[in-house]
């Protein structure tokens, strides 16, 4: 043991100390998280304030006669211009889910009865109206276009006792709260965080890993091990160790980041997504070593390592959503490993954005890396090897 | 008679129709130092590699100790030292940083201070190994090889690119190492390592054994002749006449050698020979053969071009 730690710390000690190892592990991940957070936070930001709330409308009952009025309303709210988009739906359950997974903002209902309420108000004089309201509450965007709806009614309600039409006529809202499934205040610096750790993790795995392996084998640094009791497992562990040292390290300074500057809450200390994380390691070490075992030379496992490293990062989803780029590559979206852990690491934060459930999260990165390492036990003799 | 440490039998290693070495055999006593003599390409460092376990002999056994065990077993790692022909560790560890990474991969090691010493690299201790030359390189290689204090040492063209002071303090290193009765294999070029520091000699070409045996054996192998050197002043150039003698090999410039087993004769005619055409002899010297005389001999070529 003393003497896997020994190997492993003079391996962790001649990485770290390259300026390069320095800069794309250690450093370039915080400004990268400084610049996307720069640039796209403030954009994510301001589209919650933002030009137009999604509302879903829902009839129990078709408006005739006076009621027509509240259509007029709707017609005004939701023209170009106005403060909201609406759809129309056939029944309150589409409605809700909708809703609830975050794609509409709130849902009006007019309910069975309203033209007869809008009816009997006008006969009898006086009466009120309900309107159902339901939104979620800690959403702001679902707040926010409750609220609006709410103000819109008054206007309405103003607007008729005006007209003379009849101060007696009342439409009142009842508003229900509806819970969300993914739902929370969308964090864009929580949201890029799991991303950015993931490239990290991934730079690490699929570049400083494999590139380190082939270049000890070329320059024959491995040759003169060979010539010592090293076992080739304690070879691995070495290296493995090590990886797992930097990408912490790594990581630490991340977490430094995203808490002291960006004030990122409590969700990236959960242990759940911590795990995600170490998953993530396992998963892309794995893929290295594969690749590893592809290469005989250093630039062949150079190119190839970054190649799958950008295609990975960018089309695993790790700074934006990949799931509506066409099919023409959204296939290679659904190959990617990263697709999966990023989406498993956003999940346990309480976002959604994939259309896929937990198992599948986790066993689309597991069958992965058991391909990649039965892969790089058959071929690893190429690593290890120089003859 | 002491210990056989090792014992290669008909071992062989073709690269496609390159006979890297070709049937060779050979056994190592405790406690002596074999040279392996041969050109470039002549499979000195395919043998000690497979001697060490890094390359698969096509054919032959190697065996290690009483215990007639394979290089591939731990044991003989634990016992071996191996400094490579060309070394190369990690860039970014300092001298000591190195040696202290390969001590901790044995049961049993030297400090590394007393290793730094004995290649006096002392005042480069803290240096990382990507900033050392290529001579200091190759010290901290040997220092490598030392560090679990190994049985038997293998030193493939320790000198190689080492300036003659170091060149000298690394033949201290392995006599010193002798003393101790390390068993070490060498391989060089210069007859002058093998004649100083080995107790047998082994010289290769073209994957063969060629010869075999102590300097001495080597020497009188060929017939125990001499060597007569002289230098030639005056005229210019040398007279054919004056030159026409059998077993004459012009060496450089205005020197010549004569191969002979009558030394007497050769001297006598030299000097009649220098009176008669007005010239001058310098630098005469009488020697026994060495090494390079005994390879061009068996092989009709020098040593090293
Ligand atoms: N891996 C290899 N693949 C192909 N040919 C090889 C390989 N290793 C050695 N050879 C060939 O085998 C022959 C012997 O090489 P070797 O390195 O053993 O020579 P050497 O005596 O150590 O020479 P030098 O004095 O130059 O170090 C050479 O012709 C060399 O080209
Ligand atoms: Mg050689």
């Amino acid at each position: 043991m003393s003497r896997l730690w020994n190997f492993t710390s003079g391996l962790f000690k001649s990485e770290i100390r390259e300026f390069q190892v320095m800069f794309w592990s250690f450093i370039f991940p915080l400004i990268l998280y400084f610049i996307l957070t720069s640039v796209f936070g403030s954009f994510y930001e301001s589209d919650t304030q933002g030009v137009s709330f999604r509302v879903g409308i829902v009839r129990e009952e078709n408006l005739a006669g006076f009621g027509k009025i509240i259509d007029e309303v709707i017609e005004g709210i939701s023209s170009e211009g106005g403060p909201f988009v609406k759809k129309e739906y056939g029944s309150i359950d589409d409605a809700l889910v909708d809703l609830r997974e975050g794609r509409q903002d709130i849902v009006l209902v007019i309910p069975a009865g309203t033209n007869a309420k809008m009816t009997n108000a006008l006969a009898l004089t006086v009466g009120e109206v309900p309107l159902r309201v339901h939104y979620i509450s800690g959403k702001e965007s679902s707040t926010i276009a409750s609220s609006i709806i709410e103000e819109v009614i008054n206007e309405v309600n103003l607007e008729i006792e005006r007209r003379g039409e009849g101060d007696f006529l009342d439409i009142v809202s009842e508003t229900r709260v509806v819970s969300a499934i993914e739902e929370k205040p969308f964090d864009y610096k929580e949201y890029i965080f799991p991303g950015v750790a993931l490239m990290m993790i991934l730079s690490v795995a699929l570049l400083n890993s494999p590139i380190g392996l082939i270049q000890y084998r070329v320059s024959g640094v491995n040759k003169k091990l060979y010539t010592t009791p090293l076992r080739s497992l304690e070879y691995f562990a070495g290296h493995f160790f090590k990886l797992i040292m930097t990408m912490l390290i790594s990581l630490v300074l991340l977490y430094l980041m995203a808490t002291f500057v960006y004030r990122v809450g409590g969700s990236i200390f959960d242990i759940r997504f911590i795990l995600t994380l170490l998953f993530s390691m396992i998963v892309t070490i794995s893929f290295g070593l594969m690749m590893a075992s592809f290469s005989k030379k250093l630039s062949t496992v150079a190119v190839l390592g970054q190649s799958l490293y950008a295609i990975m990062m960018f089309l695993g989803g790790l700074y934006f959503p990949v799931f509506d780029l066409p099919w023409g590559i959204r296939w290679l979206v659904y190959a990617l490993p990263t697709t999966y852990l990023v989406e498993l690491s956003r999940r346990v934060m309480g976002y959604q954005f994939a259309p896929l459930s937990i198992g599948w999260l986790i066993a689309v990165p597991l069958i992965w890396t058991t391909f990649s390492l039965v892969v790089f036990a058959v071929n690893f003799k190429k690593v290890m090897g120089y003859e | 008679m002491s210990k056989t440490v090792i014992e290669v039998m008909n071992l062989r290693k073709y690269y496609g129709d390159t006979k890297a070495v070709d049937g060779i055999e050979f056994d190592l006593r405790e406690g002596e130092v074999l040279a392996i003599l041969g050109p470039n390409g002549a499979g000195k460092t395919t043998t000690v590699e497979m001697l060490e376990g890094l390359r698969k002999p096509d054919a032959g056994k190697i065996e290690y100790f009483e215990e007639r065990l394979p290089p591939s077993s731990e044991r003989v790692k634990e016992e071996i030292g191996v400094q490579l022909q060309s070394s190369s560790f990690f860039e970014y560890l300092s001298v000591k940083e190195t040696l202290d990474l390969f001590r901790g991969l044995y049961r049993k090691s030297i400090p590394s201070k007393d290793l730094i010493k004995e290649v006096s690299m002392e005042d480069k201790e803290k240096t990382y190994t990507k900033n050392l030359s290529g001579g200091q390189l190759q010290r901290l290689a040997v220092a490598v090889a030392l560090v679990n204090d190994p049985r038997v040492v293998f030193l493939d063209e320790p000198t190689t690119g080492l300036d003659p002071q170091a060149r000298r303090m690394l033949w201290e290193t392995i006599l010193a190492l002798k003393k101790k009765e390390k068993t070490i294999i060498l391989t060089t070029h210069y007859m002058e390592e093998a004649e100083r520091l080995a107790d047998r000699i082994i010289i290769m070409d073209y994957g063969k054994i060629i010869a075999r045996g102590t300097l001495d054996d080597l020497i009188d192998s060929i017939d125990a002749e001499n060597i007569v050197t002289f230098g030639v002043q005056g005229e210019d150039p040398v007279p054919g006449e004056f030159l026409d003698m059998e077993g004459l090999q012009h060496v450089e410039n205005r020197e010549y050698s004569v191969t002979t087993r009558d030394v007497e004769r050769i001297l006598g005619r030299l000097f009649e020979r220098s009176k008669r055409f007005g010239l001058l002899l310098d630098d005469v010297t009488i020697r026994k053969p060495n090494l390079e005389d005994v390879f061009i001999t068996l092989t009709g070529r020098k040593l090293r071009d």
